[in-house]
């Protein structure tokens, strides 16, 4: 009996830990891909805060979101949105790009 | 970097992972004398499954609130490693046949479903865009064809070895690359936020960059990370100790048959 009541409060708890982060609000930014560039270029965010950022692509192709600084990979289809939590992140810079468009799209989460 | 450069670095980033598995997937049939006729049928439902997987993205990313990309391909990675412990074990215990064809079979598909929806999205991209076209082609069909010699040499390497060296190299290197798809798996349940935030455990880009080609060839098959969390690092961990542990225990129980 002992057990069953220990085994479900553990269950809880993980469960509490594992999707805690998804029940909190957390704020929310704004990325546009317009001609392969992501604007903002620089997107400031504080630190120690868990973001959500919402890419939205303006171009009619597809492109991959990706940045090994902040350890994401996403595809967005033309005209579609996607969106990808980051964070808590110490201050920093964290660059991002399109990897299939890498030369024109480039950008950076600027941590303070 | 030029757009064929770039083509074909994505495009044998995400063959090569494909190709490697096949290899080693194609090593473990000669070894545990099992039929190699999966082998076609597989990697047509593998491609065909990515190009539908490629043309319904956008309803996949809609999916339970905008995670569905994220849900679909940890699944995909749990879909290797699963079976991959199971064949491991099988190097050294008796295991039904047609279990181990439809482990590989599933291991195969799902590597190849991941990857090869990537190309087709990519290559996609640039069907309309004459000036580049050529260039993308170009890149990708070099890319793929990089990918898959890498994918015959370390099968023909394989095959040159003693069977119980074979045996101990294709057990090993199956792990390692399950295992990697484990820390992928977790760091994609992270982006969707349906896990809880964990902080990075080491930061090795001052040794081996994800953005240097070995970095990226590292990524494809082993999943490398520079900068893992802990809970990758842990989950890792764990997988490997519980792939290597199964080894180990089939190696040490006497053989009833």
């Amino acid at each position: 009996m002992t057990s069953t009541k220990s085994l479900r409060l553990f269950s809880l708890l993980v469960l509490g830990i594992t999707f805690s982060a998804g029940v909190n609000a957390v704020p929310e930014y704004l990325i546009t891909i317009k001609n392969h560039l992501f604007v903002p270029g620089v997107l400031e965010i504080p630190a120690n805060t868990k973001v959500k950022l919402i890419i939205v692509n303006k171009d009619s192709t597809p492109e991959e979101f990706e940045s090994y600084e902040l350890n994401r990979e996403k595809i967005v289809v033309g005209g579609g949105k996607i969106s990808i939590f980051i964070g808590p992140l110490a201050p920093g810079e964290y660059p991002f790009f399109g990897e299939f468009n890498p030369r024109t799209a480039q950008g950076m989460v600027l941590v303070k | 970097m030029s757009i064929l450069l770039n083509s074909l670095l994505l495009v044998l980033r995400e063959v090569l992972e494909a190709a490697v598995l096949l290899g080693l997937l194609w090593n473990y049939s000669k070894l545990a004398r099992l039929p190699t006729r999966w082998v076609v049928p597989a990697g047509l439902a593998g491609i065909v499954i990515a190009i539908c997987y490629a043309a319904g993205i956008q309803l996949i990313t809609d999916l339970w609130d905008g995670t569905g990309q994220e849900w679909i391909s940890s699944m995909l990675h749990f879909a290797v490693y699963l079976p991959v412990v199971l064949l491991v074990g099988a190097l050294y215990r008796p295991v039904n046949t047609r279990l181990l064809v439809a482990a590989m079979v599933l291991i195969f598909i799902s590597a190849s479903i991941r990857e090869g929806s990537e190309i087709v999205v990519y290559i996609g991209a640039f069907m309309d865009a004459p000036s580049v076209k050529g260039a993308v082609f170009s890149g990708a069909l070099i890319g793929a064809g990089i990918g898959i010699s890498c994918g015959v040499l370390v099968s023909t390497f394989l095959g040159t070895l003693r069977a119980h060296q074979a045996r101990f190299w294709v057990g090993l290197l199956l792990v390692f690359v399950a295992s990697g798809m484990m820390l992928q798996a977790v760091a994609l349940l992270d982006q969707a936020s349906l896990i809880g935030h964990s902080t990075k455990a080491y930061d090795l880009e001052f040794l081996i960059s994800e953005d240097s080609v070995l970095g990226r060839l590292l990524y494809a098959v082993f999943g490398y990370d520079s900068q893992p969390t802990w809970l990758q690092l842990g989950v890792y961990l764990g997988s490997l100790t519980v792939a290597l542990g199964v080894v180990l225990v089939a190696k040490r129980i006497p053989n009833n048959g």
